[in-house]
């Protein structure tokens, strides 16, 4: 995976859950590639990439992210929403390098001993760990399948998306 | 009498959040799932103050909706704000041409969401 993605989602990963007031660790992982209890992933399309996003949590981290509590169904529903804004948050730094990414819909379950397969040796996919205060723990995992056509250098004339959080009124 | 807002989004915890965001303020909220039901509440709503829809949505997605609403002409639509991961220029751009009157990439601050929703509500009664 190319080191200008491999940043992309360790520096959007911290800024989202900067936004939820938990700060986290974030450390890329070798070899492990289990889930937390919750569980979401998404897939996606562009222009020369495609590929998918899981993003998995324990109770802790729900409980940290979305303080107020819910059912089984909220908190996998959450977890797969947070899937959906780190991959949003990826989506739009990418537009930077002239790839324009088309994002499905979140899929969340729970369950537990949960793994995916190691694919350690796949240049395409990149696990990380992220640790927050107490024993919030959550991880994601990208896989990316890229073209070599696609250069990872930014562009001047390439389109900006506005930040996270703004307002822009027509 | 509170002013209704229509919250459109499939994520049941988004819902919520921005539900418990504007009732907080004294609003009313209504809620819709995806773009299709959305629809169906703004034809079936008349005193709906705003509307603030996701994008990426299951069966209707939320400029789809934006555009079926624009292009019935048999109702007023009150102002749209979109509530979304997305922030590619062109799909601003498709929104704004449906209607919608304004754009915030989750996840949002409760302060900003609220000061759209007092100003796109002023002129509702």
């Amino acid at each position: 995976m190319h080191p200008v993605l491999r940043e992309l989602v360790t520096t959007s990963a911290q800024k989202l859950f900067e936004h939820y007031d938990l700060p986290v660790e974030v450390e890329e992982t070798h070899g492990s590639r289990a889930l937390h209890h919750y569980a979401g992933v998404l897939g996606f399309t562009g222009e020369g990439i495609k590929g998918t996003i899981v993003v998995s949590a324990n109770g802790q981290a729900v409980a940290a992210t979305f303080p107020d509590g819910g059912s089984q169904q909220d908190r996998e529903d959450w977890v797969g929403e947070l899937c959906n804004q780190l991959l949003g948050r990826v989506a739009n730094k990418v537009l930077a390098y002239g790839i324009s990414v088309r994002m499905s819909t979140p899929v969340s379950f729970s369950g537990t001993e949960l793994n995916l397969q190691d694919q350690s040796k796949d240049s395409s996919s990149a696990s990380w760990s992220l640790r927050g205060p107490g024993e919030a723990e959550l991880s994601v995992h990208l896989t990316a399948e890229v073209e070599p056509h696609v250069t990872w250098e930014s562009t001047e004339s390439a389109e900006e998306a506005p930040e996270e959080g703004d307002l822009m009124l027509f | 009498m509170s002013k209704k807002i229509l919250v459109v989004d499939d994520s049941n915890t988004i819902r919520q959040q921005v539900g418990m965001c504007l009732s907080g303020a004294g609003y009313t909220v209504v809620e819709a799932s995806d773009g299709a039901e959305g629809l169906a509440a703004i034809k079936s709503t008349p005193d709906l103050a705003m509307v603030i829809c996701d994008v990426n949505m299951p069966n209707m997605n939320g400029i789809e909706m934006l555009e079926a609403v624009q292009a019935d002409g048999s109702f007023s639509s009150p102002p749209v704000i979109m509530l979304t991961t997305e922030g590619q220029p062109a799909l601003i751009s498709r929104a704004k041409k449906a209607g919608a009157k304004g754009w915030i990439v989750k996840p949002f601050k409760p302060d900003l969401l609220l000061a759209a929703a007092k100003k796109l509500t002023a002129k509702a009664a």
